[in-house]
């Protein structure tokens, strides 16, 4: 029987920097909105896949310390840019794809969230940008 | 115009940085992530040191 073991461990990058020791949850997600393409004499509704408008949403622990978390993200909003997700630190590979959204737009950042004796976390979503999957050992 | 990494999240520092397509360098270089070197100190564009074979005496 075929077997699947799948540590979350993945490796985050935003603009280039490595957020992995910030990151504590990511969720990519591929989306084509559907247009109705049902015409007459159709029986039932038919869809076909609209423009690709794709959705990367992350957990960051927020740190104000240089070259974390706050300091990555701020000059970002308002601003497209390059992220990227995989499944785990290993190269790129079949098993391991790297999936990117390039030209991904940060609308907003929220710069406090801040609670009585819990760790400060944010939640931050990129919107749109084009999808591709990179499997190439660099 | 070439960029070297500043910190280690974008790379060990020091070595060439080479943007992908949609990286916005500009954030990049005010974060302190990289730094802006013109292309001639570029480690990745500085050519090899020639190499200098002594003529053999005979």
């Amino acid at each position: 029987m075929a077997k699947s073991f799948y540590l979350s461990n993945p490796k985050v990058t935003v603009n280039s920097v490595d957020l992995q020791d910030q990151t504590t949850a990511a969720t990519l997600t591929l989306r084509f909105p559907p247009q109705r393409t049902t015409t007459f004499g159709d029986t039932a509704e038919t869809y076909g896949a609209g423009l690709g408008d794709h959705e990367l949403t992350l957990t960051l622990f927020m740190s104000y310390e240089a070259s974390e978390t706050y300091a990555t993200l701020k000059d970002l909003v308002g601003a497209t840019t390059t992220v990227r997700v995989q499944p785990t630190s290993a190269v790129d590979s079949a098993t391991n794809p790297g999936f990117i959204l390039t030209g991904t737009y940060l609308a907003e950042l929220p710069v406090l969230n801040a609670q009585l004796g819990e760790l400060s976390s944010i939640d931050v979503t990129f919107q749109g940008g084009s999808y591709s999957v990179d499997v190439t050992n660099p | 115009m070439a960029w070297i990494s500043k910190h280690r999240r974008i790379g060990p520092v020091g070595s060439p940085f080479v943007p992908n397509a949609g990286v916005n360098v500009d954030a990049l270089e005010r974060a302190g992530f990289i730094e802006r070197v013109p292309d001639e100190q570029s480690p990745q564009t500085k050519p090899a040191a020639r190499k200098v074979t002594a003529k053999r005496k005979d």
